[in-house]
């Protein structure tokens, strides 16, 4: 991993015209300002991640594989319950 | 027989699947505890998911201002045993591996105002891929 040592108001800039500014240093965090062309998307790691997680489950909810998961399950649980 | 719950309005859809703002949860009793979140605009699109509670009982998750005004409740800290509230878990099988859970951003119902979002979480511990380990009594 590049490292580079930033203070507030100093930038860098990335290939493609994109530009991410240091605005602001505090006790709660970092404040970053970005500037990038309208074709390139600017997602927070999480909201990445959870895409990525969403779409392998949408591909992998497959009914069969969800019961291997229950019948280990099943073997040391009681009676179900239903979300109301 | 299946059992269906009403929609709930996702404002905001989820991530990666933003144009699918209705859902509903569809319980098929070989599958318990195991539900169905069903897209109400793709019925092919649907996640398998698990109350949170099941697979981590002590979990927490924060609502901020935006995600707090998406179900009419107040911002702030709160439990997956909460009642009033769905707290799932959307579930991965892939082929190879054991399934995962993601406790990084749990899907919320508030089930009175039939509103959901999925609360992408920061900060915390827990993963996107999360290994499952059902709790006895689930």
């Amino acid at each position: 991993m590049l490292v580079i040592r930033r203070r507030a108001g100093e930038s860098l800039i990335l290939s493609g015209g994109v530009e991410i500014a240091v605005l602001e240093l505090s006790a709660h965090g970092v404040k970053l300002g970005i500037s990038a062309p309208a074709d390139v998307t600017v997602l927070r790691n999480e909201v990445y991640l959870a895409q990525r997680a969403n779409r392998q489950a949408a591909e992998t909810a497959i009914g069969d594989r969800a019961k291997k998961l229950l019948d280990s399950f099943r073997q040391m649980s009681g009676p179900s319950q239903m979300a109301s | 027989m299946p059992q269906e719950s009403p929609y709930y309005q996702f404002p905001e859809g989820l991530p990666a699947f933003e144009q699918h703002r209705s859902f509903r949860l569809v319980r098929e009793p070989s599958f318990d505890p195991l539900l169905f979140l069903v897209s109400g605009s793709d019925p092919g699109l649907r996640f398998i998911c698990v109350q949170v509670r099941f697979i981590a009982p002590e979990y927490c998750y924060e609502l901020d201002q935006a995600g707090a005004a998406v179900l009419g409740v107040a911002p702030g800290r709160y439990g997956a045993a909460d009642e009033r509230f769905g707290c799932l878990a959307i579930l991965s099988f892939p082929s190879d591996e054991p399934a995962t859970a993601n406790l990084l951003a749990p899907v919320v119902i508030h089930y009175a105002n039939r509103a959901g979002l999925q609360a992408v979480q920061t900060g915390g511990v827990w993963s996107h891929a999360q290994p499952v380990v059902l709790m006895e009594g689930a």
